[in-house]
């Protein structure tokens, strides 16, 4: 085992409990503990939990956090505050470079005006932390929460009922994309209805010495619902299912979001942030990607970085996998603009071309 | 972990073993279970010339993709075509349903180990 790589709190029961794991952006993470297959069908069909610590928190406070924190987001924050005693929302969006490419994709959570909390994905903490830092106007305003918070993530069609079960006081009726604070073992948490596999139930954001606790009482309290680890190899298949994208993958500093197909997280009439000028002039010019589904209709399991052949031309994947669900392969690809859904394309795996389909997601 | 004693094996986790004059060739329990979940299985086509050392073929599990390697040159006689439809054969039974190809060798390979010799290997 290598020892420079980070752990998180969950990491000697990942261990004690047979996990293979892997080193994941300087993490030592459990890739699965059974096969990906079962573990993914299992997420579909009862409930998962996972560690997802390894991601990154980053708080902006103060008078006008929010404002600050909506000049960096593409989305709208001011859309998440609900009125006086109803759970805000949580938004999905990115954060752009000065020409419009993706630094990273993020859930905010914007508590009040004053606080506005963002969720990183884990191999661009630092560089987003350094980013902030510079346009938040001081350093005070800017707290690095990730070395103190871990993160779980509860996922399946029983998982309402599990987190129901432990955070009744705000679990029971949260709409979808909602968060909300609560307590374990004294101490403050947040509970938020989001998620990376397209299945019902949460995340929660745990102070790391309560992080291991609340992951044996969530499996507690889901041993009758048969709640099962679950690793970030099947993460990664139950996302890919859905569509959703994967930073490093579909998502990196030369990928805009209309090319990636997130046109749908900007909100260019809110106002100005990072980003929006250089968008506006990209819809102008016109878009010369795009990002498709392709579901295949030959054997063959398309990988990162094949090559796609379509009658418009070139282009490539960015993630492919055999589908659990479908027992097909099924892959996320840039081509060039223009596919209709049901047209065929070609996929080349092992040497050869082999046919797949566009089709519009989800894939299950 | 199981390594059996009645057949030669490659530092790749491939085994080898004599069928008349034909050798059959899978991959190891070693193999199988650092794989994982084999979800799809490629072979090459019958009469294919394999030179040693070369790919072949290819082993894919949801996360991974490995080459299969010929262990001796030769002429592949016959394919597992089971595998198409039940690849998870090649982690249930990897010495026996789970084969892959028999190969007519055209040469003798000096490279090939015994199973002590791999076991070692793995060990290593």
């Amino acid at each position: 085992m290598n020892d420079s790589l980070r752990k998180t709190p969950i990491h000697p029961w990942h261990v004690a409990h047979g996990a293979i794991m892997t080193p994941f952006a300087g993490w030592d993470m459990p890739v699965r503990y059974a096969q990906i297959r079962e573990e993914h069908q299992h997420v579909r069909s009862a409930v998962g939990i996972f560690d997802v610590s390894h991601m990154g928190e980053l708080r902006i406070v103060g008078p006008s956090a929010l404002e600050v924190a909506n000049a960096l987001f593409s989305n709208d924050l001011e859309k998440a505050l609900k009125p006086e005693g109803m759970p805000n929302r949580a938004l999905y969006g990115t954060l752009l470079n000065e020409r419009g490419g993706i630094l990273d994709d993020v859930i905010v959570y914007p508590a009040d005006r004053e606080d506005v909390l963002f969720c990183i994905n884990a191999s661009n903490v630092e560089k987003i932390r350094t980013w902030m830092e510079g346009r938040v106007g001081s350093p005070e305003r800017l707290i690095d929460e990730s070395a103190g918070t871990a993160q779980l993530a509860v996922q399946g069609p029983k998982a309402p009922e599990l987190l129901s079960g432990l955070f009744p006081d705000v679990y029971p009726g949260l709409k979808m994309m909602r968060f909300a604070k609560s307590t374990f073992a004294g101490a403050p948490v947040c509970v938020a209805t989001t998620g990376y596999t397209g299945e019902g139930g949460g995340e929660i954001f745990v102070p790391i010495e309560n992080a291991l606790r609340l992951w044996e009482a969530i499996m507690e309290e889901g041993a009758r619902l048969d709640c099962r680890p679950i690793g970030l190899g099947a993460r990664d298949t139950l996302r890919l299912e859905k569509g959703f994208c994967l930073y490093g993958n579909e998502l990196d500093e030369r990928t805009t979001p209309l090319e990636a197909g997130l046109g749908w997280v900007l909100r260019m009439e809110k106002g100005d942030f990072v980003g929006r000028e250089a968008l506006l002039r990209q819809k102008e010019e016109g878009v010369r990607r795009e990002l498709r589904a392709v579901k295949m209709e030959e054997r063959g399991i398309p990988r990162h970085g094949y090559a796609v052949r379509t009658a418009r031309g070139e282009g490539s994947v960015t993630s492919g996998t055999m589908s659990p669900m479908l027992g097909l392969g099924i892959a996320l690809a840039y081509i060039p603009l223009g596919a209709e859904e049901g047209e065929s394309v070609e996929i080349e795996i092992h040497g050869k071309w082999r046919q797949g389909v566009i089709i519009s997601l989800p894939f299950v | 972990m199981e390594i059996r004693e009645d057949r030669n094996y490659t530092r790749d986790h491939e085994w080898i073993r004599k069928e008349g004059e034909l050798l059959v060739v899978g991959i190891t329990d070693f193999a199988q279970e650092q794989l994982g979940e084999v979800v799809y299985v490629e072979l090459p086509t019958v009469g294919s010339v394999l030179e040693a050392g070369e790919p072949f073929g290819v082993v894919e599990s949801t996360k991974s993709v490995s080459d299969l390697y010929a262990p001796i040159a030769g002429e592949v006689v016959e394919v597992n075509a089971m595998l198409v439809d039940a690849p998870e054969q090649v982690n249930a039974a990897p010495y026996e349903d789970g084969w892959m190809v028999k190969i007519r060798p055209t040469h003798n390979s000096d490279e090939l180990l015994t199973a002590n010799q791999y076991r070692e290997h793995v060990r290593g």
